[in-house]
């Protein structure tokens, strides 16, 4: 089979997978089953495809751009070209694994998933094709064609989520994409057709049109990260989420803009976008700190790993403007451990929030009775808190030093940021395992099944095995 | 001679059509639905003609034909066709007499083939004299609101001034010309009270049918008031061949008057899409939403026209059309939400209707999501056909952008209402043919979406 087509397949199939998920039907439960089945199936089978990708690089230093290229011709200017090389993959080999285990989060008794389970598979499609894309069109299209699947997946997993609160988040994603698309069409209009998202930086622009394409696209990307003030809109959404899967595709789309920035920002931008480079810097380090405080003020578990995850996004995100390509494949290699552990612990916390409910107790002391998930929880806490002996752990360390290198006192911040969040994962950890005065006898809690206990032990495992070598499963 | 009367078989196709509508009420029993088949033949019959003899008129000098006349009447009659389809039903279901109906139709479609290819602004003036007291008389024949007399007369009084200042044009026009071509050059030897009088009378008369702001406020309440057959005849059917003769006019008239006409359409533009905005997000009608969408879509269109570059008007044309093919899905939608035998037009009756027709309601989300133009819907591509039109004024640009943020939440919330809503009503069923006629629309636009060259010309050259 050409790689042109695996290709495809990798970004296509979960939309197949989707339409054969919509087949089931509502009424009957054991079809409700078989939509998730059909869904796990489907990511499975993409996991087991990208493998099979990772085998056409030779080595980890191949990490030739465009080493897979396949494309479609729209009309004579316009030509979708999808292409992948290890970046790419190792982000969407992560995204894989993290909705997997988001689908085995999601409660299979109930009913009418089937909406959830389809709108992820689309949302996984196109980010996919996002990862993939290598010209402005399609990365446009993967751009912009995330967010609808998006609302919808957030609506099906909480009907009852305010408008208010939709609308704000979703006017950021939106003002992004409308930014976008008018950097995108300007720079379209000087090239006189599509261009390679590479090749962006070594078109010629007049100095003014360069402000309004790189700004647009600078804006574009900032508006998907939690940076204050868009922060709070991302925050007060992901608190009136339970369903794991719905709040891992929240939570992680501020890495599609890590991603994209890491990629294609380019050293030589116009002096007046870089100089604002260090106000940035600032609202980044603050926005960090804050959501280290917040995760330590709130006394919900939830909370906290929602605001862990924003301190590491924001960490990437000052990580991705240093001055230096070094740490690329670092940032790369942390970001493919931080969605596994991030996916594993919304998973695990939802679980308990749903437990919790069910019997009316109390989170607190929660995990007591639940011994495979409370091993689980503790073993992604303690390697997301960076226990040394993780892969996330050595590679956090080579993109902090480089912060330290080009700023001590963002570093020190940084630092103290990581620390606070650390610390409030560990207090979260701490309260679930809090023991109450109940006899065992009286509660009715039921653990995590044996097949998610296994996923998550395998996810422990290449965690600690990248220790010695990322990417230890190709190479 | 005999050639001059095979070039208005075209026309001459729908005046028998009437004939035969006429007879049918008089002499057939069935009556309703053979009425509608007599007009959909004649339609289709009309527009074979006008393929056949797609670049030969009768009377040249005041009419002519050409590719864009052409394609432009049998979209026209495409429109046509499926709008009397759908409405058939609801005559049917009504148990409504539609022989009134069906002749205003023809009479409708007569009109607008004149209106088409009509070169000559006294001409125009004529049959659009005409046209609108047909549709006042089209609008009257809705039963379902009281107030709809009221917005029948105001549209018929409004269309009547406008038509006062264009008669004033014309009275100016006297000493010159009538054409379009020789128009514009006569205007310029003119005082400039005059000058500014004829151009703005034609501008803002035909911005008036459009129904462009500041004179759309007929509009909304056409579609939404009255009975859906009559609405849906607003929403698809007109729009396309007014556009076509307001871009003629662009063309031959406005242009040379660019530098006077930039801040007027910038300013009605800018108008449109704000108050589009505003009206979709505040109402809650359906219908009304859409119509207002409309307007915004003519904003867009009026922004990227004010750029006066030679490949706007082109890009305009393809933008309209392919909204008005979505909408054709939209009202096929419209047309199956039904409740307690009524189609739904307030949006708060369609609460939870995803869980009992949830195919007509994916796919009605699916031409929403095509009318906002995200991608990788066919919408998308022809917004983007048309925006890189606008390349040149930036922040033209970016208010077409700020529009179509203000306009989505009016979309989302129809998503909102029909999947999010628990289900509080017993929809109808919905017709097999309705289903029918979306999958084959369906597949249609997602052929354009795939290969848009297909249909958009534009796009191969681009």
């Amino acid at each position: 089979m050409s790689v042109g087509i695996l290709l495809c397949l990798v970004i296509l199939l979960p939309l197949i997978g989707g339409l054969f998920v919509l087949n089931a039907k509502d009424a009957v439960v054991s079809n409700a089953k078989n939509a998730r089945h059909t869904a796990l199936l489907t990511v499975f089978s993409n996991i087991l495809l990208i493998l099979f990708l990772f085998s056409h690089f030779q080595s980890a230093e191949n990490q030739t751009l465009g080493l897979i290229d396949i494309s479609f011709a729209l009309t004579n200017k316009i030509e979708f070209i999808f292409g992948a090389d290890l970046f790419a993959l190792v982000f969407v080999f992560g995204v894989q694994i993290a909705v997997f285990v988001g689908i085995l989060g999601v409660k299979k008794e109930v009913q009418s998933q089937k909406g959830v389970l389809f709108f992820a598979l689309c949302y996984l499609c196109l980010t996919n094709g996002y990862f993939f894309a290598r010209d402005i069109c399609s990365f446009y299209i993967c751009f912009c064609g995330q967010l609808f699947p998006l609302y919808m997946l957030i609506c099906f997993a909480n009907s009852e989520i305010q408008n208010t609160k939709l609308f704000y988040l979703f006017a950021h994603y939106f003002i992004g994409a409308a930014l976008l698309f008018a950097s995108f069409v300007l720079i379209m209009h000087t090239k006189q057709g599509d261009v390679l998202i590479e090749k962006i930086s070594s078109v010629h622009f007049s100095h003014q049109k360069s402000i309004y394409i790189w700004g647009g696209i600078f804006l574009a990307l900032m508006l998907r990260m939690p940076v204050w003030p868009f922060y709070h809109a991302l925050t007060s959404v992901s608190v009136k989420l339970t369903n794991p899967l719905a709040l891992i595709a929240l939570n992680f789309l501020p890495l599609s803009g890590v991603y994209a920035l890491t990629r294609y920002w380019p050293l030589d931008i116009p002096v007046e976008i870089e100089l604002l480079s260090p106000i940035f810097q600032i609202l980044c380090i603050v926005t960090m700190l804050v959501a280290a405080f917040g995760g330590l003020i709130y006394s919900n578990t939830a909370q906290k790993i929602h605001h862990y995850i924003f301190v590491y996004d924001l960490l990437y995100l000052l990580a991705v403007f240093l001055p230096t390509d070094v740490i690329r494949m670092n940032i790369a290699y942390s970001v493919f451990s931080f969605l596994l552990m991030g996916a594993c612990l919304i998973v695990l916390q939802s679980h308990m929030q749903t437990q919790s409910l069910k019997t009316g107790l109390a989170l607190k002391g929660i995990l007591c009775h639940m011994p495979k998930a409370s091993l689980c929880y503790f073993l992604f806490v303690l390697a997301a808190i960076g226990l040394p002996v993780s892969a996330f752990f050595w590679n956090n360390f080579l993109i902090v030093s480089e912060i330290f290198n080009y700023h001590l006192y963002a570093g020190t911040a940084v630092i103290f940021a990581m620390t606070l969040a650390a610390v409030s994962l560990l207090e979260g950890a701490y309260e679930l395992k809090t023991q109450t005065c109940l006899p065992q006898t009286q509660i009715k809690i039921k653990d995590i099944d044996i097949f998610s206990f296994c996923v998550c032990v395998l996810i422990m495992s290449v965690l600690l095995v990248s220790v010695v070598r990322p990417l230890w499963f190709v190479f | 001679m005999i050639e001059n009367i095979l070039y208005t078989l075209s026309e001459s196709s729908l005046i028998a059509s009437v004939i035969g509508v006429l007879m049918s009420a008089l002499f057939s029993q069935e009556g309703k639905k053979t009425c509608f088949k007599i007009a959909e033949a004649g339609i289709l019959v009309s527009a074979f003609f006008a393929l056949l003899f797609y670049n030969k008129t009768f009377l040249e000098g005041f009419f002519t034909a050409s590719w864009q006349t052409t394609l432009t009447y049998c979209l026209c009659a495409l429109f046509a066709v499926c709008w009397l389809w759908l409405s058939s039903k609801w005559f049917v279901k009504q148990d409504a007499s539609s022989t009134r109906f069906c002749i205003l139709a023809l009479l409708l479609m007569f009109l607008l083939s004149l209106i088409i290819k009509t070169t000559n602004v006294l001409v125009l003036f004529f049959c659009l004299a005409l046209f609108g007291l047909t549709q006042y008389a089209l609008l009257k024949t809705s039963t379902s609101s009281e107030g709809l007399y009221h917005y029948a007369v105001k549209y018929l009084f409004s269309a009547l001034v406008c038509l006062v200042f264009w008669g004033c044009a014309l009275y100016f026009l006297s000493t010159g010309s009538y054409d379009y071509g020789t128009l514009a050059a006569f205007v310029q030897t003119q005082s400039s009270f005059k000058a500014a009088w004829i151009v703005l009378s034609l501008f803002c008369c035909m911005l008036f049918f459009i129904g462009a702001a500041p004179f759309h406020f007929w509009y909304a309440d056409a579609v939404s008031a009255s009975d859906l057959p009559v609405g849906s005849y607003f929403a698809l059917v007109p729009n396309i061949a007014f556009w076509s003769v307001f871009l003629s006019l662009y063309d031959k008239v406005f242009m040379p008057f660019a530098q006077n006409l930039k801040p007027i359409f910038v300013v009605f533009g800018c108008l449109s899409i704000v108050l589009g905005a505003i009206g979709a997000n505040a109402t809650r009608f359906i219908r009304k939403i859409f119509s207002f969408v409309y307007l915004y879509q003519l904003g867009v269109a009026l922004l990227v026209l004010s750029t006066f570059r030679a490949q706007s008007a082109f890009a305009t044309y393809i933008y309209m059309e392919v909204y008005l093919f979505l909408m054709i899905g939209v009202y096929v939608c419209l047309f199956g939400m039904r409740l307690n035998g009524e189609h739904i037009n307030n949006l708060s009756f369609l609460k939870g209707y995803a869980f009992m027709r949830p195919y007509v309601s994916a796919t009605l989300v699916f031409y929403i999501l095509s009318l906002t133009g995200l991608p990788p819907f066919i919408g998308f591509i022809s917004q983007f056909f048309m925006l890189f039109n606008v390349y040149q004024s930036l922040w033209l640009l970016y208010l077409i952008l700020a529009g179509f943020l203000m306009l989505l939440p009016a979309y989302f919330r129809i998503i909102q209402t029909i999947y999010f809503f628990k289900k509080g009503y017993h929809f109808d069923r919905v017709e097999f043919g309705l289903y029918i006629a979306l999958i084959v629309h369906i597949v249609f636009v997602s052929v354009l979406a795939v290969k848009p060259n297909f249909f958009m010309i534009q796009a191969s050259l681009f």
